[in-house]
């Protein structure tokens, strides 16, 4: 019998689905990781001890506001594994985007739940379907990149449809020893999709794209049923970074692409549950998560509309202490009238400190 | 906005920086002229109007809003603008750089070769300010100034609430018009790698106070005649002994402590960060001492930003994660207090959040201190001590070597000494080119000999 039957159970259940019963369904989820986690994690149980909090307590939805988060920093810090080598079917570290890299680790049932929670959050919004389609991915090939949790995601996200080809962007140089991106194959490639005729996806870090769009004058006609996806964020190009209106009007004008079928993903490696732009552009939060919005100053839920840091909960890891998550980015919950049930998140930027406006060295500066 | 004795309200470019250099160039030329005597009593005016209650409360009600600082850190800050323009501050500081402030206005006899030297200046130099602190960025012009170099002062975007009252003052205190014309204060956005390049085509050296990325920015394709001078990060810290403190007492250290780590929120380079008590003393005593005193004292810290908060939260979790035994966390609570002291036992010396936030080490010995502060060798600056007499040499020797580049009795930090060497060098001898004139007595003499064995150096006109 499973040890996670509530959280087997929820990721069953649609993605987008507004009901007493749905927020039943995660709140108990979500007691159940907790519990879990509580036994198994000494520094999880230390600090929610610190926190004066017991799982036990978590009986409806109201009470998840009260789960004291881990600071994802301090995810990238610290070692957090607490399963035996066995237990072990995935290990991911997050692409290091500000020097620290994440390593988590997931058994095989958190594996299954949040592959199953991906493919459903995407079904919810339509994106899921039965063309055979070709892929072209602005990510590291998943052969050569097996524990980075972008290439997991992305090579997830192709069999969302059937496959006909996958071209990765990214490839394994031996001689390098490194990742190389090939722009040339990559032109190459998306003008032999076009001329086959058939669906294209596009999916990966933005930056990559933006670069290829700005740099080839393509007027490609990749047709009404290809989507792009970007994830994973600007990264080390963020001063290159676009408002998204203009960065979807030069997809649709590149590409031949709807504007309705680009959207965009945020995602953490920590905590798995995928944040996509319904066709409004708008990431609502499936039933699989909850987000609340903390105060820096105080920790306090703030209100909807309201900026603070990004608190990720989730239930489907039972074998690594990410149910509660503090990031270290700016957001603010809002509503969309689309049709697609949830709050939607707002994404305001990396918090904390880069550039310290002084001669003094700060904790955040990157010495020599 | 402000170049050369006028107001300047056009954005600056790439395309009028040229200008405004060519400008400076003239000025310069004649400031190099002008005697250092008449330059002091400039200053000395200036001072006397930043001792004026009315200048202080409007230039305080002016710029407490912008100011990354409490109201009454800004005024203290806006107070101590008189002493850093006083004639008396501008004396002593040209005293520890000359022999003779005379040089600045022509050849003095300099006993160490024999011969004679002046100070020349560089001619236009391009001031590059932190944001921390606008009294840093007057200091700079003022050294800049009392050199006899046409200054162009770009500053940050922090300080630009202050430039009106900077530029008043030189308007409304130099009625003679002797530094008025010799400065300018622009802003520009940092990163604008056009505006930065034109610049340092045009003048004749480069200062730049701040971080890292600035230094890099105003060092990286600089022509190779202009003269560069970084003040770059730096992180200092302090460091207590026991018979250094069985000398001062609790209290007395606790206030001395809070004290340096308060003013200006630690943003100051000299500010401490880390401060290294000796095992053997009681961390919890100390500790209480040291917030005991933060509460008490007069200078309340200035608002956090929320990136700003955001590094202090990240701080606050390191105990919170650590530290499973301890007492009950508060978020609202702990979040709110406006200082922390972080107990860290792991060795090393490392930068802090900032905001008064102290990180507490450990130290057993004078060695084991030296391989803590080893890996940021490079960066240090300030160390404020507090040592028995016994220990004083020895370990301000070692730290000297170790790579530490001032020292100061824990308490003192902030009050720094006119004159006194920063990083590592008494700036106002780099705000200038000395040029030596080597005629001497020896010389003379040697010319007379030579002169009188061979007989043609003394009858013009004969051929050998």
């Amino acid at each position: 019998m499973s040890q996670t039957p509530y959280a087997d159970a929820l990721v069953e259940r649609p993605a987008f689905e507004d009901s007493a019963e749905a927020r039943d369904a995660f709140a108990r989820s979500m007691r159940e990781s907790c519990l879990a986690l509580y036994e198994r994690s000494d520094k999880l149980r230390n600090l929610w001890n610190r926190f004066r909090f017991d799982p036990r307590t978590i009986e409806k939805e109201s009470d998840l506001e009260r789960i004291p988060p881990v600071l994802i920093s301090l995810l990238k810090q610290y070692d957090w594994n607490f399963l035996r080598d066995e237990e072990i079917a995935l290990e991911l570290s997050s692409s290091g985007t500000s020097g620290q890299r994440s390593k988590m680790v997931l058994n095989a049932g958190s594996l299954a739940r949040v592959k199953r929670a991906i493919t459903r959050v995407h079904e919810g919004l339509g994106i899921t379907g039965n063309d055979v389609c070709n892929y072209l991915v602005f990510s590291y090939d998943p052969k050569a990149a097996k524990d980075v949790g972008i290439a997991f995601t992305n090579e997830l996200m192709t069999s969302f449809t059937p496959r006909n080809e996958v071209f990765y962007a990214f490839q394994w140089d031996a001689a390098k020893n490194d990742f190389v991106y090939r722009e040339d194959a990559v032109v190459a490639t998306l003008e032999r999709f076009a001329a086959q005729g058939k669906p294209v996806r596009i999916l990966g870090f933005p930056a990559f794209l933006h670069s290829l769009l700005t740099k080839h004058d393509l007027a490609l006609t990749l047709g009404p049923s290809s989507w792009v996806e970007t994830i994973g964020g600007w990264k080390t190009k963020a001063d290159q970074e676009i408002p998204r209106p203009e960065f979807n009007e030069l997809i649709a004008r590149s590409l031949g692409i709807p504007k309705a079928n680009i959207r965009d993903l945020y995602g953490l490696v920590e905590h798995g549950i995928p944040y996509v732009d319904c066709e409004r552009g708008n990431k609502h939060v499936p039933n699989y998560s909850r987000i609340f919005i903390r105060s820096p100053y105080t920790l306090e839920a703030l209100a909807p509309g309201e900026r603070g840091l990004i608190q990720v909960m989730c239930s489907y890891n039972d074998g690594f202490p990410t149910a509660s998550v503090l990031t270290t980015d700016w957001g603010r919950l809002e509503s969309c009238d689309c049709g697609v049930s949830g709050p939607t998140l707002r994404i305001l930027g990396r918090a904390g400190v880069t550039k310290h406006k002084g001669c003094a060295i700060s904790a955040t500066q990157r010495l020599g | 906005m402000y170049v050369f004795g006028r107001h300047f309200d056009e954005p600056v470019t790439p395309q009028n920086a040229p200008a405004i250099c060519a400008e400076g160039r003239l000025r310069a030329s004649a400031l190099a002229r002008t005697p250092v005597a008449e330059i002091l009593e400039c200053l000395e005016n200036l001072s006397r109007y930043w001792s004026d209650e009315a200048v202080i409360r409007d230039a305080c009600a002016d710029v407490e809003a912008l100011m990354p600082f409490s109201p009454e850190m800004t005024e203290h800050s806006v107070r101590m603008l008189s002493g850093l323009f006083s004639k008396a501050r501008a004396a002593a500081r040209l005293a520890t750089a000359f022999p003779d402030p005379a040089a600045l206005d022509g050849f003095i006899a300099y006993p160490g070769f024999g011969g004679k030297i002046t100070a020349v200046p560089h001619g236009v130099m391009l001031h590059v300010t932190a944001g921390n602190i606008f009294l840093g960025a007057v200091d700079s012009l003022v050294m800049g100034l009392l050199t006899k170099n046409a200054v162009i002062l770009r500053v940050s975007s922090g300080n630009r609430a202050f430039q009106k009252h900077l530029i008043r003052s030189f308007q409304a205190a130099d009625t003679k018009g002797i530094l008025r014309d010799k400065l300018a204060i622009l802003t520009w956005p940092s990163g604008d790698k056009a505006t930065e390049a034109a610049f340092k085509q045009g003048v004749d050296a480069v200062v730049v106070w701040g971080g890292e990325a600035a230094v890099s920015a105003y060092r990286s394709d600089l022509p190779f005649h202009v003269r560069f001078f970084d003040f770059g990060p730096k992180i200092s810290f302090q460091l207590i002994s026991k018979d250094g403190l069985a000398k001062r007492g609790l209290r007395e250290i606790g206030e001395a402590i809070a004290k340096e780590i308060a003013m200006w929120d630690q943003s100051a380079c000299a500010s401490p960060q880390d401060c290294f008590v000796q095992e053997g003393i009681a961390l919890e005593p100390l500790v209480a001492a040291i917030e005991s005193a933060l509460e008490r004292f007069p200078l309340p810290r200035g608002k956090n930003s929320p990136d700003e908060q955001v590094e202090l939260l990240k701080e606050r979790y390191q105990a919170w994660i650590t530290d499973g035994d301890g007492p009950a966390v508060d978020p609202v609570r702990e979040l709110s207090r406006p200082y922390y002291l972080a107990v860290d036992a792991t060795p090393g010396i490392r930068p802090s959040p900032l905001q008064r936030t102290l990180v507490v080490k450990r130290w057993k010995a004078l060695p084991d201190l030296v391989a803590q502060l080893a890996p940021m060798a490079h960066y240090l600056q300030s160390c404020s001590y507090t040592l028995s007499d016994g220990e004083k040499a020895t370990f301000l020797r070692e730290l000297g070597l170790a790579g530490v580049q001032r020292f100061a009795v824990t308490g003192f930090n902030p009050d720094v000494l006119n004159g006194a060497p920063h990083d590592g060098r008494f700036i106002l001898t780099e705000f200038v080119k000395l040029v030596g004139d080597e005629q001497c007595a020896a010389h003379q003499a040697a010319m007379t000999e030579l002169s009188r064995r061979l007989g043609f150096f003394s009858t013009p006109g004969v051929a050998p």
